[in-house]
């Protein structure tokens, strides 16, 4: 019997004994790099509010995460994180949950949060599938993949995330995958603590649904797949697009100060309650 | 040769592990190769890693920060171990 407990279980329900995942998938990961971002930064889990859709990656912060948790219907939590922002916008909202969730049935409640720079940070998951109703192709599932709605291999061209949302006018973009667990970290915390939309864009292993449909195997076979074609954004300058075509580009993509809409809200409250 | 003494207390905490067959993630980022199958199955039917040699373990706690399962406390014994894992952009 272990003797130790681990440093982030203080932030976790007593009584969930296990995380919801299966055995190898990244989600764990990303899950752990919140929690660490959180105590790093020394916050209090009373001053946040988690929101997730539906899906694996939904499952992060409800039940395990010992905080208000809001696990809402598919593709809506960032809408729901809006309403909670509004209201309560002294707190820390973060939205954890899939590719699936946020950028195809939900795809239209992450451009427009990112567009009005709203001060939530989103953690995208992004396995390249829906992964929890059993591997169809999602919107980030690479072109040509075979999955079991694609038999024949995806015709469709596959969204790459972190620039849409850059474009989209987010205050602070970052990719890594669970090969960079403390960068990850890193650029967490400085979406918790950026005011306006930050996106941090988790690139994570499914073994069970991924692996399967590309032969890439197990967790530790997609691991090496992540640290072998990551590439940093400072190094992609050199490369054409052919070069860059199989790899994940990491890094941050934007960080920058611009008007973010709660305080601007606030502003405009304050200065119609002053007039007579 | 003398042992060397262990730059961080590693426990695994068996009961949380997910399996050294399909995950096996501890393995796979220990610098020292110090992770291996243990032969006893826990108490949800898979086979956690036990450490092989603990004297060599640098104290860079890979395993601890990766494991999807929270199943891994590595509590560095002094300040300034190496982390490892390309973290080449620590200085960002
Ligand atoms: C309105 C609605 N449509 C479809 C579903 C079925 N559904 C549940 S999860 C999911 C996809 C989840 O994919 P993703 O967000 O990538 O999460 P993952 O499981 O990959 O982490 C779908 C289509 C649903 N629950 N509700
Ligand atoms: S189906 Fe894939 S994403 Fe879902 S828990 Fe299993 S490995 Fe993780
Ligand atoms: S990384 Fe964690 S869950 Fe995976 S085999 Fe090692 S101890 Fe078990
Ligand atoms: S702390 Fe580093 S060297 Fe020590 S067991 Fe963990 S991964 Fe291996
Ligand atoms: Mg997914």
């Amino acid at each position: 019997m272990s003797t130790s407990t681990h440093p982030l279980k203080k932030y976790t329900r007593s009584h969930i004994m296990r995380t919801t995942t299966c055995p190898g998938c990244g989600i764990g990961t990303v899950s752990q790099a919140i929690l660490r971002a959180i105590d790093e930064l020394e916050l209090d889990m009373d001053d946040f509010v988690f929101v997730s859709g539906i899906g694996c990656s939904a499952w992060i912060p409800s039940p395990f995460y010992n905080a208000d948790t809001l696990h809402t219907t598919h593709g809506r939590p960032i809408a729901y994180a809006t309403g909670v922002k509004l209201g309560l916008p002294d707190k820390h909202v973060m939205v954890v949950s899939g590719d699936g969730d946020l950028t195809a049935i939900g795809g239209n409640h992450l451009i427009h949060a990112a567009r009005r720079n709203i001060d939530l940070t989103v953690v995208l998951v992004n396995n390249g599938i829906y992964a929890m109703t059993g591997g169809q192709t999602a919107p980030t599932t690479p072109r040509g993949l075979t999955t079991i709605t694609s038999p024949h291999g995806t015709l469709e061209h596959t969204f790459d995330i972190s620039p849409m949302i850059a474009a989209a006018g987010a205050s602070f973009v970052a990719r890594w995958t669970t090969y960079h667990p403390r960068q990850m970290t890193r650029s967490i915390k400085k979406g918790i603590q950026k005011k306006g939309f930050a996106l941090i864009e988790a690139v994570s292993q499914c073994p069970v649904q991924y692996g399967r449909a590309s032969n890439l195997g197990d967790a530790v076979s997609m691991l090496t797949y992540f640290k072998d074609n990551s590439v940093r954004i400072s190094k992609t300058q050199k490369m054409d697009a052919a070069e860059l075509q199989s790899k994940i580009v990491v890094g941050e993509f934007v960080d920058t100060e611009k008007a973010e809409l709660t305080t601007e809200l606030a502003q405009v409250k304050n200065k119609l309650r002053a007039s007579p | 040769m003398q042992k060397k003494s262990p730059k961080a207390k590693v426990t695994i905490i068996a009961e949380s592990c997910k399996g050294m067959d399909d995950c096996g993630i501890c393995r796979f980022v220990c610098p020292k190769d110090l992770f291996e199958a243990c032969k006893e199955m826990n108490a949800t039917g898979y086979y956690p890693p036990e450490i092989k040699d603990e004297s060599d373990c640098s104290g860079c706690q890979n395993c601890m920060i990766c494991c999807p399962d929270f199943a891994i406390v590595a509590e560095k014994k002094t300040d300034g171990a190496p982390n490892s894992l390309e973290d080449e952009d620590a200085e960002q």
